[in-house]
């Protein structure tokens, strides 16, 4: 077993040669220490090499710096010393209830962790679930408030990627992959916590929840789809209250889960800003992002939603300009707005014709009411836009007769040369004369 | 140059068909023509992966626009500047008016046509310029009327909008298109044919740059025109025929 072995026996050694074999009380933190202070101290558990380490200094500085070890570890409480027994698993709870009077916080989230996924399969038995201290820490487990403390908010997504990072527990658990953590962290939110030190920001926890975190697919997750509004809402006040007012809030809140929840728009680990290049919402991708359902047949036949949309779009100048990377022309959000979308038989909509003069006014200062006589998504057929169907009908055919005529006359013409009827007099090189 | 020396040598007269102010007029509808489809195109035809292409080389839809709008302006400025030329130039004038299409025009397509199909031995008889010519030059101008005005409407679209419901913008958008597809196809096939790949001319004819046609070309093309010069008013020849003559 080599040197930690040899490290234990040597500490054991000192240990009762010093004190005997004292019993262990309250407030001997010292005496503990005597031998778990001996970094390698380990022992093989279950066929599995644990540590017994403590770092003192880590634990000074803890949250819990001033309670004795078997305040915690009170299995040892009136053992002898040194003990022979393996450490019985901590019971945060103990202390973590509310009405104790230890002065722990009065906070208790045991019940909510035990309903969580986490705590759900630690009851299941599962050896690699999350218990308190794989998130808080043990010996070192500082308030969340401390910048130290692995819950503090700038430290959240490297606490919960230590797990989460972890193709092995991925793949294992299948949770989500380790791609999420990283994608995170370069979100608009990750870097506003991890580069600008911007607390308010979103960390895991604020959306996923803390001690309560469920599967995305539990209805009553904070992450299910009914609920994602109401939890980036959560910051984004002013956008949740337009967006619930919009067609699309409405429609999730009566309970239809095609209609977008914030995430369906720009992502969800991915978040970036609107400006920039990679944003799901940059103008030059709204319309790529907005046709996910706007282009989707069954979505367009079940809710009855106007089609060809994305066609007569990128039929549009804008639509064009779009697609060639201008990003000052009007993309979906311009004239339709993004969290305040409305359709256009509502008033208060920015593409009911009454508005439109405004809405086209907000890049084209003089626009007047004739912006709005006609359609703004051109689909010509025989009973819509009538004008430009026909002038395309009739340009159709005319460039098809005259093309015919030129063609049929050039082969005519080709077909007499070639017969001899026509003899070449471009120059005097043969002194061709009729 | 050698088959225009060729022809000096061998002492054939030269007749000039094209003034040197015509030429450039033409080289500047063709250059404002060719920079407007190019930019143009990539417009009405932005699912076709080569215009993306032709967008990125130009250096984007931005530049894309402000070229095309310079060669509009070429073209606007040729334009107003045709039409004081064919009302006020001597040479501009006598050429509208031998272009402008009449009766004989019309037999003389359907003599061509008879000609084509075996029912008379002989090609019409042109004068200074056959029905050929006549339909370019006024495609040319009606086209140039529909594209300057459909793409002031398009250029302008606030301020035409102060008078113009947005349907007439949309039909103003799909005209421009359809007839610059027009024009552009009229080019390749009908006067490229005619210029460039009709086996009289292939590669291509000189007329456009040196404005000179042989006379052996003016009796077989224009019979009618070179009857007129060389016996009716033979004073004009010295206009028609510069050097080799005056070099005698």
């Amino acid at each position: 077993m080599g040197k930690p072995t040899a490290v234990y026996s040597l500490a054991i050694s000192a240990c009762i040669i010093l004190f005997g074999a004292p019993l262990v009380h309250a407030g001997d933190t010292g005496k503990c220490l005597m031998c778990h202070s001996a970094d390698g101290l380990s022992k093989r558990i279950n066929g599995k090499q644990v540590s017994l380490y403590v770092d003192p200094a880590a634990y000074k500085g803890s949250i819990h710096g001033k309670l004795a070890c078997v305040e915690c570890h009170v299995d040892f409480e009136g053992q002898g010393f040194p003990h022979k027994q393996t450490a019985e698993r901590v019971q945060c709870s103990r202390c973590h209830q509310s009405g104790n009077v230890v002065g722990a916080p009065d906070y208790t989230p045991m019940e909510e962790y035990a309903d969580s996924v986490h705590g759900k399969a630690v009851r299941r038995g599962d050896p690699d679930a999350p218990k308190c201290g794989d998130c808080h820490g043990t010996h070192n487990v500082r308030a969340v408030e401390d910048s130290e403390s692995s819950i503090y908010r700038a430290n959240i997504a490297d606490t919960c990627g230590r797990c989460h990072t972890d193709l092995t527990l991925a793949t294992r658990h299948k949770i989500p992959g380790p791609e999420k953590v990283r994608r995170y962290k370069e979100s608009v939110h990750g870097r506003a916590v991890g580069k600008q030190g911007l607390l308010a920001a979103a960390v895991c926890t604020d959306c996923h929840g803390v001690h309560h975190i469920l599967a995305a697919k539990d209805p009553s997750s904070t992450v299910a789809k009914p609920h994602i509004p109401e939890t980036c809402g959560k910051c984004h006040r002013e956008l949740y209250k337009r967006y619930g007012e919009s067609i699309h809030g409405v429609a999730l809140a009566e309970g239809i889960e095609d209609a977008p929840a914030c995430t369906d728009c720009h992502g969800e680990h991915t978040i970036m800003r609107p400006a920039e290049p990679e944003s799901s919402v940059y103008p030059t991708h709204v319309v790529a992002t907005c046709s996910k359902c706007h282009e989707d047949v069954r979505i367009e036949k079940q809710f009855g939603l106007p089609a060809h949309r994305l066609s007569t779009y990128i039929d549009s100048y804008h639509g064009v300009a779009n697609k060639y990377g201008d990003t000052s022309v009007a993309n979906c959000a311009t004239c339709h707005g993004a969290h305040d979308i409305r359709p256009s038989s509502d008033p208060k909509s920015a593409i009911h014709k009454k508005n439109l003069p405004k809405t086209c006014g907000k890049c084209h200062p003089n626009a007047s009411a004739n912006f709005a006589k006609g359609s703004i998504h051109v689909l010509p057929s025989k009973e819509h836009d009538r004008g430009v169907y026909w002038v395309r009908v009739f340009y159709t055919g005319f460039i098809a007769l005259l093309m015919a005529s030129f063609c049929g006359y050039i082969a005519l013409d080709l077909f007499a040369r070639w017969r001899g009827r026509i003899r070449r007099s471009r120059d005097n090189r043969g002194g061709v004369d009729q | 140059m050698t088959k225009m020396e060729a022809a000096a040598r061998a002492g054939e007269r030269h007749f000039e068909r094209f003034a040197l102010n015509q030429r450039i007029q033409h080289v500047l509808l063709m250059a404002s023509f060719f920079v407007l489809v190019i930019t143009g195109f990539p417009v009405r035809y932005a699912g076709v992966p080569v215009s993306s292409e032709v967008i990125g080389f130009l250096g984007g839809f931005t530049a894309r626009g402000i070229i095309h709008r310079a060669a509009a302006i070429v073209l606007i400025g040729l334009t107003v500047y045709h039409m004081f030329y064919v009302m006020h130039s001597k040479v501009g004038h006598s050429d509208f008016l031998a272009l402008i299409p009449n009766k004989k025009d019309i037999r003389d397509v359907i003599n061509m046509l008879k000609f084509y199909f075996g029912l008379t031995s002989d090609r019409p008889k042109f004068d200074r310029f056959n029905f050929v010519e006549k339909l370019e030059y006024a495609s040319v101008a009606w086209g140039s009327v529909i594209m300057i005005g459909t793409g002031a409407v398009l250029w302008f679209e606030e301020q035409a909008m102060l008078i113009l419901p947005k349907w007439t913008l949309d039909i103003a958008n799909v005209v421009h298109s359809y007839e610059a597809l027009l024009a552009f196809l009229a080019i390749i096939v009908w006067h490229f044919y005619h210029v460039h790949l009709n086996p009289e001319a292939f590669p291509m004819s000189r007329v456009w740059l040196t404005g000179k046609m042989s006379e052996t070309e003016m009796r077989e093309q224009h019979p009618l025109e070179y009857e007129r010069l060389t016996n009716q008013r033979p004073d004009t020849i010295e206009r028609v025929r510069p050097k080799a003559e005056a070099e005698k």
